[in-house]
């Protein structure tokens, strides 16, 4: 590739730490291919400076408002012409949208760029898939449970398919930790412990979901304490009046040891706090992601959501979720069953002496070199739950081989396939999924079989009900042939009546 | 672009262009821009809202 690529995920700053974490091995690959980033303003102090890029394009929100606000519509449009000729004027040779919103793949579509990835609106009329790997992000099911492959490696994966389609150069790892926010400063008035000499805590989550108890904080801190460690609080400005409560409950004797900054820092001030923390305790939140970008050891308190896709990346880290299998359906806005039930003294136990039973639900981030992604594997070396269903799909989009199809277990396919077919003709309500998703696992079980699994995915996306279909169509033309011969193979069956 | 658009004129538009996707048609570049500013203006991310003023 000749020339510049501009990656596209301005919003939600997990997100844009995570694309960071895939620009930084793209730029150890390929160092002499400068990276662009468009960010939104809420973000932007995480990319600005940042020596992995050579551009940021902060998204110009606020300038656009203000012409709104006076009533200039043409000074609106005006000022997007101007941006997007600003871009323009970079000469592209390629351009990655990893913003799996309608706003990415417009604005992409509206660039120039020598090759495109990712979310495009195509012809103008519908946003389309253009990557096979952010097809397969985009075709995680509701069931995030299933989804095998960490973002940023799906990232990575989406990159490759722009720069190199052929494979035909080495993508080294960076040896080591990655720090993928060098450019830090301290928070205004920062008066904490010094580098290395405290712990960081971040409570708090939007999520009631994501949330371990208060009283289980409150209880780990005192631990900590107990040891003459000293604690850092962070979290959002919302988030103080809970870490409030946290810090008041510990004894007043040992409060002077707790620095509250919750409210008190830039995404870019939580980082360099996160950056300089002996360890950070965290939910799965932005902290998580901003602690395991600067290389600090992160222990992530996990409930509902899947830490195969979105944990801590790196080597190192930990996660602890006492409930890995959660329902198919991620309920984020009620507190946790699995986080009520972690115990602090547990984590308490492994934060200060790193002890742990083999059997805690704890596992490990580590680097599958021959699957060229992060896994997590628990103390016995066992996969997560959500990994160990996803190897063969990951192969077989990885172009590995997918193994011998196993014929001698025909019922649980021959189940799933007519479940697709009734989600295919229906629609997916929510019958027909309950359905699908039944005969998947039970296929899944019994054989580890992936391609099936792989138009299932597609089936109970959480696309909108009308989208699903001409998304599965989209799908179908490149899946048929392999569902066909996979049913031939299995059953004998023809999967998708009519097709040649 | 377009000269003298007012902000209604702006609003119908975008109305326009939301209808046209709903339907799978085909939009045109000035459609394009339109929703992207609208998208763009009014992109205040649940994030962006608790951290971005801090």
């Amino acid at each position: 590739m000749n020339g510049p690529l501009l990656v596209i995920l301005p919003h939600n700053p997990g997100d844009v730490v995570m694309a960071l974490a895939a620009i930084a091995r793209l730029r150890a690959a390929f160092p002499e291919i400068p990276v662009d980033y468009v960010v939104g303003e809420e973000c932007r102090d995480l990319a600005l400076g940042n020596p992995l890029l050579r551009e940021v394009h902060p998204l110009p929100r606020r300038a656009l408002r203000e012409s709104w606000a006076s009533g200039d519509a043409d000074a609106v449009m005006a000022r997007l012409e101007d941006y997007l000729g600003r871009l323009d004027a970079a000469g592209y040779a390629a351009s990655l949208n990893l913003f799996q919103e309608r706003f990415g793949g417009l604005l992409q579509g509206l660039l120039r760029a020598g090759r495109k990835a990712g979310l495009e609106l195509v012809d103008g009329s519908q946003v389309a898939v253009k990557s096979r790997f952010l097809e397969h992000l985009f075709a995680v099911p509701a069931a995030r449970r299933d989804n095998g492959w960490h973002v940023v490696d799906v990232y990575i994966r989406a990159a490759r398919d722009l720069i190199d389609p052929g494979r035909s150069l080495p993508w080294p790892l960076s040896a080591g930790r990655m720090n993928m926010l060098p450019n830090l400063a301290p928070p205004a008035g920062w008066d904490g412990p010094p580098s290395r000499e405290y712990l960081a805590f971040h409570p708090g989550s939007a999520w009631p979901g994501k949330r371990w108890p208060e009283r289980h904080w409150s209880a780990l801190a005192a631990f900590c304490l107990r040891r003459g460690l000293a604690l850092v609080l962070t979290g959002s400005e919302e988030e103080g009046a809970s870490i409030g409560r946290i810090r008041d409950s510990l004894p007043p004797s040992a409060r002077h040891a707790v620095h509250d900054w919750s409210g008190r820092t830039t995404l870019a001030g939580a980082a360099w706090i996160h950056s300089r923390a002996r360890m950070t305790v965290t939910g799965d939140t932005v902290a998580m992601h901003l602690a395991a970008a600067c290389g600090t050891p992160t222990l992530a308190l996990f409930g509902p959501s899947n830490p195969v896709e979105t944990g801590p990346y790196g080597p190192g880290h930990f996660v602890w979720q006492t409930d890995p299998d959660p329902p198919a359906r991620l309920a984020f806005d009620s507190p946790h069953a699995g986080l009520e039930a972690l115990a602090p003294e547990a984590v308490a136990a492994f934060v200060l002496d790193g002890e742990a039973g083999p059997d805690a639900a704890l596992w490990e981030t580590a680097w599958d070199s021959d699957r060229d992604c992060q896994v997590l594997r628990n103390r016995r070396g066992g996969l997560h739950p959500s990994l160990d269903r996803s190897v063969g799909l990951m192969d077989i989009l990885d172009g590995r081989s997918p193994g011998e199809p196993a014929r001698a277990k025909t019922a649980p396919a021959i189940e799933v396939q007519a479940a697709l077919e009734r989600a295919i003709a229906a629609g997916p309500e929510a019958a027909a999924l309950r359905d699908l998703e039944a005969a998947d696992h039970a296929l899944a079980a019994a054989t580890l079989d992936s391609v099936v699994w792989e138009a299932y995915r597609i089936a109970i996306n959480a696309l909108s009900l009308k989208d699903i279909r001409k998304h599965l169509e989209l799908r179908r033309q490149r899946f048929r042939q392999a569902l066909r011969e996979e049913a031939a193979l299995i059953s004998g069956k023809r999967l998708f009546p009519g097709s040649s | 672009m377009l000269g003298n658009m007012d902000l209604s004129q702006f609003e119908r538009l975008l109305r326009e262009a939301e209808g046209k996707l709903a339907q799978g048609r085909e939009l045109t570049r000035t459609e394009q821009l339109v929703m992207l500013a609208a998208l763009m203006m009014g992109q205040a991310t649940r994030k962006e809202k608790r951290y971005g003023q801090n």
